[in-house]
């Protein structure tokens, strides 16, 4: 039983360890820190997965993970340094013209981004979501709605004058 | 989905993966999987610290046959004296590359003999020197591994004296352990939680039922507390003690029982710990 939880949970690290890299990515802003975060996650995973009895809350469960590793260790490094905190790495530059990931991406605070980036680019519901951030779906929901307005707000001069 | 957001997520999706993702992923899979292992190799040392004990025994048996007065003298000593007497008995430094470790091992001065808790310590200490020195061989140079791990003594009483081990895992973020051993100074061993009340479950299960009582509470007062209890994940959920958990007790005797980090709570809110009231425990501090 629980060998079958630890292999799944094996199972699923790896075959979605890019999405964690991504999601890690997002929050770090640089190389190295969503690595260190991404092996963090995956020890976590493994050492905790005992704890979930059913197979299929293993793939939230982990998001979940991933999301509180990289908050925590944005928190510590908040303490520690005072780091001027910025996209460091030159490899990702979008090809396209107007709206920059990147920037939209600073505009929102961790919540904000956690929620956008789950349901948006990871296409998860927003009851995982509300799981994952440990509230409750209807404080999720407001948020991912006042989030959109705030970006739409700040997007979209910037699309009208393009088309 | 409409343009921006379709736009948006192809820029999320050009983000490039390393190649080393994948093989970080594996790493630290293979960390959590080999501490799993020394935990089952815990179990069996600790049964092999019961033969010590025994031994122990023997040694003062055979006193007490060639000295009548050795004898009358062993029976008032207690193997810890009334004023514990807690001093550093190791420390572990390392700074290689980017590895950085300092671990301080305590131990208590026994009257004559070595307390059996200083053992247990000492293994606890190596398991985490263990875990750190495999890890910086496993990543060659990559990533950032540091250990730290002090102690301070919480609780000291004629009956026991407690040591709290606090440790830090620093990775990307970082995790908090604590682990506390309490010494009985009569006898010198370890006291787990299951042996302080008796090997009463009944009690362990009060205890436990106290503690989801203030996990409740504590919620119910301040939206930003959570515990892992009555949440949408029923199976990450609190279930109760299993009477391995870390105590000590509070100045007026009253048991604290101690959670590490993530244990039962989010990580933000780091290690948490429960005062139990006197009148589910009864005395048990002495």
């Amino acid at each position: 039983m629980r060998t079958g939880v630890e292999k799944e949970t094996e199972k699923i690290l790896l075959e979605n360890y890019d999405k964690y890299y991504r999601l890690a990515y997002s929050y770090m802003k640089t190389e190295q820190d969503a690595l260190d975060v991404v092996q963090e996650s995956a020890y976590k995973a493994i050492r905790d997965c005992g704890r979930v009895k059913e197979k299929k809350y293993i793939g939230t469960w982990i998001y979940r993970i991933v999301v509180n590793t990289a908050l925590d260790a944005l928190r510590r490094r908040g303490r520690e340094t005072s780091l001027e905190e910025g996209w460091r790495e030159e490899s990702w530059q979008p090809s396209h013209e107007g709206l920059e990931l990147r920037e939209i991406l600073d505009r929102l605070d961790e919540k904000e981004k956690t929620v956008v980036v789950l349901r948006y680019f990871h296409d998860l519901k927003l009851e995982d979501i509300a799981k994952i951030s440990g509230e409750n779906v209807n404080t999720v929901k407001a948020r991912l709605y006042r989030t959109l307005k705030k970006m739409k707000l700040e997007l979209e001069p910037e699309d009208s004058g393009r088309r | 989905m409409e343009d921006w957001k379709r736009e948006l997520k192809k820029q999320y999706e050009e983000i490039p993966v390393p190649g080393e993702a994948r093989k970080r992923i594996e790493e630290g899979i293979q960390m959590a999987k080999e501490e799993k292992k020394r935990k089952n190799g815990a179990v069996i040392w600790l049964k092999r610290a019961g033969e010590t004990a025994v031994a122990a025994v023997a040694a003062i048996t055979v006193l007490v046959n060639v000295s009548p007065t050795a004898a009358q003298a062993m029976e008032q000593i207690p193997v810890i004296g009334s004023i514990a007497q807690v001093v550093t008995f190791r420390t572990y430094e390392d700074h290689s590359g980017r590895g950085e470790a300092n671990v301080e091992i305590p131990q208590i001065e026994g009257e004559g003999q070595a307390p059996a808790a200083n053992r247990d310590m000492e293994e606890y200490a190596d398991s985490l020197i263990e875990a750190y020195e495999s890890e910086i061989r496993a990543s060659e140079g990559q990533g950032n591994y540091s250990l730290d791990s002090t102690y301070d003594v919480v609780f000291e009483n004629d009956k026991y004296v407690c040591i709290r081990i606090n440790t830090t895992v620093t990775m990307a973020s970082g995790t908090q352990f604590v682990k506390i051993f309490t010494a009985d100074k009569a006898t010198g061993q370890t006291v787990s939680l299951m042996e302080l009340v008796g090997n009463d479950e009944a009690m362990l299960t009060a205890i436990s039922d106290n503690i989801k009582e203030q996990m409740r509470e504590q919620m119910a007062a301040d939206e930003n507390v959570i515990y892992f209890l009555d949440s949408d994940m029923p199976d990450e959920d609190f279930k109760g003690l299993d009477g391995d958990e870390s105590f000590y007790f509070s100045e007026n005797g009253e048991l604290i029982i101690t959670f590490g980090e993530y244990e039962v709570a989010p990580g933000y809110m780091g290690a948490v710990e429960f005062v139990i009231p006197e009148t589910v425990t009864g005395n048990l501090a002495g």
